[in-house]
């Protein structure tokens, strides 16, 4: 069997910018940008248990009474009904500056002046009871927006410094043009898995920025093993141009794609079907990363190395 | 490298990476002691109350017994009662969970040492608090709110009040005093960036020893850029208490109030409004009406309007500081907290019964406070903590020897947190909560739960695929997989490294990168099976050529793991380049060492005529080409 897959390049290459800009498209104009998880825009998420006074619509209707933009949803969690309830970051400094006119009740009542701490003593004191048992918050967060944005910045300077020592490694063992393959696929990976996120509406957390970085690791790795192919078929093949060598790298590889993709696929699908709800995002992201990954290295980064290849040919014989 | 020396390492490093990750799976012992200042009734119940706890709650996972020893290491002590609580995968968060309950010694809680871990620094894993349970705060420093203390402090015409002073002096030594109080005022509101990350590290320094005075163990304390501090504490369940005492700013002054003077009178104008002051209900209101009053009544810039509290009971009954009267005091203190020496600690007034916090100043202190009590004898004393008057009492003569006491109707507990505070000082910047996380214990236990069942059922579906695809070579490699898992397991109990969920995602993906090693040498084989080789001769072409495309890709990668975990990454991207870094290492040694020994192995020493490697068994030699292409797909 022998598929001729660089007849397709061109297809492939206008394929994924269409793809991609689709993708942001959709993510910008349909959804005017990303999903935000607290790590990236501020605010308060905090975790309690369901009973009978305290669940999703006693909340929700006193959220909305107190005029305080707050969602509660059910998480589903081993250990029983748990609620989730999340503040964004402009609510966050209302709550705040409500504390300090009501410092004196607060401190009194044993509670630290802060947003968060607020919203416990709300929910204890103004929709409980005062008899009524004290609730156990399993969970608590509460972040400024800072950290998102440094961790963004940092994020986007380190995979720049990455991807630019890579080049430079993949020109000198291989070739350049190479170089240019991977490293425009190793983009094209990280856009297209952006785009995913933009369009499913993944919040961006810490989880999902690791979740970016290891398709790059995992990208690279996947297109080398390709190049790696390519290289030893080169040689003694000169005459033929590099077009056909390609082709017949990518089918000789074939077995290799689909096992190595499809065992990393099965470790990390379980992960989404059983994990946390912070490890599914993660998950999801690693599962669409993965099959860009594998796509790009067939039919982004081999479709480049030909067409650099042909056209600097061209220009030697013009 | 010969077959024996292969294997030879093979067992070796197996054997190592398990001694190192024993302290993990093997059955830990803990000792939880009562706290030694408690009647021998007490710490009876005390110890009761521990097993219930566990019983109670880790019924499952732990079990208890009554033991009596001699403390390890103390072979002269005397014998003592212990609950010894054994059990698998003991956290630090369970450890600090015993240590807050009341009457245990959090600083005698020990976890018997096992012999791998004396021996060879073999540690238990440590977890991120998403996995453990506990508090991560950060912390910033307010220098807004350090400002407004300074300026009630130093008022702003004070300065220009010495400017003027220093021109008009003559005598040089006045002069020169003037000159420093002037620096020091400048220097007191000169808020560069150094002096800024200076107060920060030594409020840095401050809530460490408050947080190693709580016997938390391994909390983790560090800067966070140049403002901010960052604080975890795994286990910590009740978070309120532990931001109160972290952050508490506690700043205990000594304030001149003259009954005789303006002051005096001052005060009594002031308290005829004290009624309409306490129908105010928010602290605002109550500021802006403090503020106004003066203005009102002329206060000069030395004087201030200040609230004296006593416990009075509520409403409930139940006990509480409430605001009893205005008193006008000099804006000067005469005497901070920071003037006190380290020996600060809580005693009982014999003839009233109350607690009180006994001091000793530092030299320079008792020498200041000797003068101050010398020369304002028959004048009040007020004692501000936290600018709240608690208690005012009349200088009836010099305290010289450098000894006092502050008295303010404090219950055990408020006298030592208040001693612990004025020990460590107070922090040289107010801090501010800007981030805090926390995660319940049995929260915690499920993302472990949930976390590694997931990597198991993908650990078992790689196996099952890989032995699908490939029968005998698959076992192989599935062998040399979990080698894999155990090795990075190793290294991270090594490195101290802490494990977070996103980490053990890391950890599932360097599984799929791990099996591409093998699937990579496999098809090598199979290729060179079915161009007619031998199998002799297709093992030793397939590894010559699989071995270069693998250290290839994964150097490659491993150029991103060196920059993501190096100096420039911050927490979890650095904790993630890690977990790369670690994976890539330990998959390129269990492909080229442990499934080569393997499959060589098969091929030179066992001779087998046809090797066990996918679809159909290769033989010797192909025969035909379509016993080649039973192989597999081309």
């Amino acid at each position: 069997m022998n598929l001729h897959v660089m007849r397709l390049k061109w297809f492939s290459l206008l394929g994924s910018l269409l793809l991609l800009v689709g993708l942001l498209v959709v993510t910008f104009q349909k959804h005017h940008g990303f999903a935000l998880s607290i790590d990236f825009a501020g605010g308060i998420k905090i975790e309690l248990p369901k009973t009978d006074k305290l669940n999703v619509d006693t909340l929700r209707t006193f959220f909305e009474a107190e005029k305080i933009a707050a969602t509660v949803q059910v998480v589903d969690k081993a250990s029983g009904n748990r609620m989730k309830i999340e503040i964004g970051g402009r609510t966050q400094q209302d709550l705040t500056a409500r504390a300090d006119a009501e410092k004196a009740i607060l401190e009194k009542k044993g509670y630290p002046i802060n947003a968060i701490d607020y919203l416990k003593y709300l929910i204890q004191h103004k929709l409980l009871p005062a008899n009524a048992p004290t609730v156990e918050f399993s969970a608590a967060e509460q972040v400024g927006p800072t950290i998102g944005q440094y961790l963004q910045n940092n994020a986007l300077y380190l995979v720049g410094i990455a991807l630019l020592l890579i080049t430079i490694y993949v020109a000198f063992r291989f070739r350049f043009n190479f170089a240019l393959g991977a490293l425009i696929a190793s983009v094209h990976d990280l856009i297209i898995t952006v785009g995913v996120i933009g369009v499913l509406q993944i919040p961006l957390s810490v989880p999902v920025v690791a979740a970016l970085l290891t398709i790059l690791g995992y990208s690279i790795n996947d297109t080398i093993v390709i190049f790696d192919r390519i290289r030893e078929n080169v040689h003694g093949q000169e005459e033929l141009g590099i077009e056909p060598v390609v082709d017949k790298s990518i089918m000789q590889s074939l077995t290799r794609t689909i096992n190595t993709t499809g065992t990393t696929l099965i470790a990390v699908i379980p992960i989404y079907l059983f994990g946390d709800e912070g490890l599914k995002d993660l998950a999801q992201v690693l599962i669409f990363g993965i099959l860009i990954g594998t796509y790009s290295s067939n039919f982004v980064a081999a479709p480049i190395v030909v067409i650099w290849d042909n056209f600097m040919k061209r220009r030697a014989r013009a | 490298m010969s077959a024996q020396v292969r294997f030879f390492l093979i067992l070796t490093v197996v054997g190592l990476s398990i001694a190192l990750i024993w302290p993990n799976l093997g059955e830990r012992t803990i000792r939880v002691h009562a706290s030694e200042a408690l009647s021998p009734e007490k710490r009876e119940e005390a110890l009761q109350r521990a097993e219930k706890y566990v019983t109670q709650n880790y019924a499952a996972k732990y079990t208890t017994a009554r033991k009596t020893a001699k403390p390890i290491g103390n072979e002269k002590a005397a014998e003592e009662t212990f609950v010894s609580i054994t059990g698998k995968f003991v956290q630090t968060a369970f450890l600090n969970e015993l240590g807050r309950l009341e009457g245990i010694d959090p600083d005698r809680i020990l976890l018997e040492p096992m012999w791998v871990e004396e021996k060879l620094k073999a540690k238990p894993f440590k977890l991120g608090l998403d996995l453990q349970g506990g508090m991560n705060l950060v912390l910033e420093g307010d220098f807004k709110k350090l400002k407004e203390t300074l300026e009630r402090q130093y008022p702003p015409d004070m300065l220009a009040g010495l400017k003027k002073q220093l021109e008009t002096e003559t005598d040089a030594e006045k002069k020169k005093n003037i000159s420093n109080k002037i620096a020091e005022i400048n220097s007191a509101f000169d808020f560069t960036p150094q002096r800024k990350k200076q107060d920060v590290e030594g409020a840095l320094e401050i809530m460490r020893s408050r947080i190693d005075a709580r016997g938390v163990s391994e909390p983790l304390i560090r800067m966070q850029g140049e403002e901010r501090i960052e604080i975890s504490l795994p286990g910590v369940a009740n978070p309120d208490q532990a931001k109160k005492l972290i952050a508490s700013t506690a700043r205990v002054a000594y304030h001149i109030h003259d009954p005789a003077g303006e002051a005096g009178r001052l005060t009594q104008e002031a308290n005829r409004e004290f009624g309409e002051y306490l129908k105010l209900t928010t602290e605002f209101q109550r500021q802006e009406f403090i503020r106004k009053l003066e203005t009102k009544l002329k206060f000069p810039k030395t004087l201030g309007l200040y609230l004296s509290y006593d416990k009075r009971p509520n409403a409930k009954g139940v006990s509480e500081l409430t605001a009893t009267e205005f008193l006008a005091l000099d804006n000067q203190p005469v005497l901070t907290g920071d003037q006190m020496s380290r020996n600060v600690y809580a005693t009982v007034d014999p003839e009233r019964g109350n607690y009180l916090v006994s001091f000793e100043l530092t030299a320079a202190g008792a020498d200041t406070f000797g003068k101050v009590t010398t020369e304002n004898k028959g004048k009040l004393i007020a004692i501000l903590i936290d600018n709240k008057i608690r208690s005012a009492p009349r200088i009836n003569e010099p305290i010289l020897g450098g000894r006092g006491q502050i008295s303010g109707s404090f219950s055990a507990q408020e006298a030592n947190d208040l001693a612990l505070i004025i020990k460590e000082g107070a922090l040289p910047v107010p801090m501010a909560i800007v981030e805090e996380r926390s995660v319940g214990p049995t929260l915690g236990q499920e993302a472990i739960d949930s976390g590694l069942k997931a990597i198991l059922i993908g650990l078992v579906l790689v196996v099952l695929y890989m032995i699908a695809y490939y029968h005998a070579s698959g076992v192989i490699a599935s062998f040399a997989l979990v080698i894999n898992l155990l090795l990075m397991s190793a290294v991270f109990a090594l490195m101290d490294f802490t494990i977070t969920l996103p980490g053990l995602a890391g950890v599932v993906l360097t599984m799929g990168m791990a099996v591409d090693s093998n699937v990579i040498i496999y098809e090598r084989i199979r290729e060179e099976l079915r161009r007619g080789k031998s199998v002799k001769l297709a093992v030793a072409a397939g590894f010559e050529r699989a071995t270069l495309t693998i250290i290839d890709s994964n150097l490659t990668t491993l150029i991103a793991a060196i920059i993501l975990a190096s100096k420039l990454g911050v927490g979890p991207i650095k904790g993630f380049g890690v977990t790369l870094f670690v994976g890539i290492v330990t998959t390129l040694f269990t492909a080229l060492i442990v499934t080569r020994a393997f499959v060589e192995w098969l091929a030179y020493s066992v001779e087998v005529k046809s090797l066990s490697i996918g679809f159909g068994k290769h033989r010797k030699a192909g025969k035909t080409p379509a016993a080649a292409l039973r192989g597999g797909k081309v």
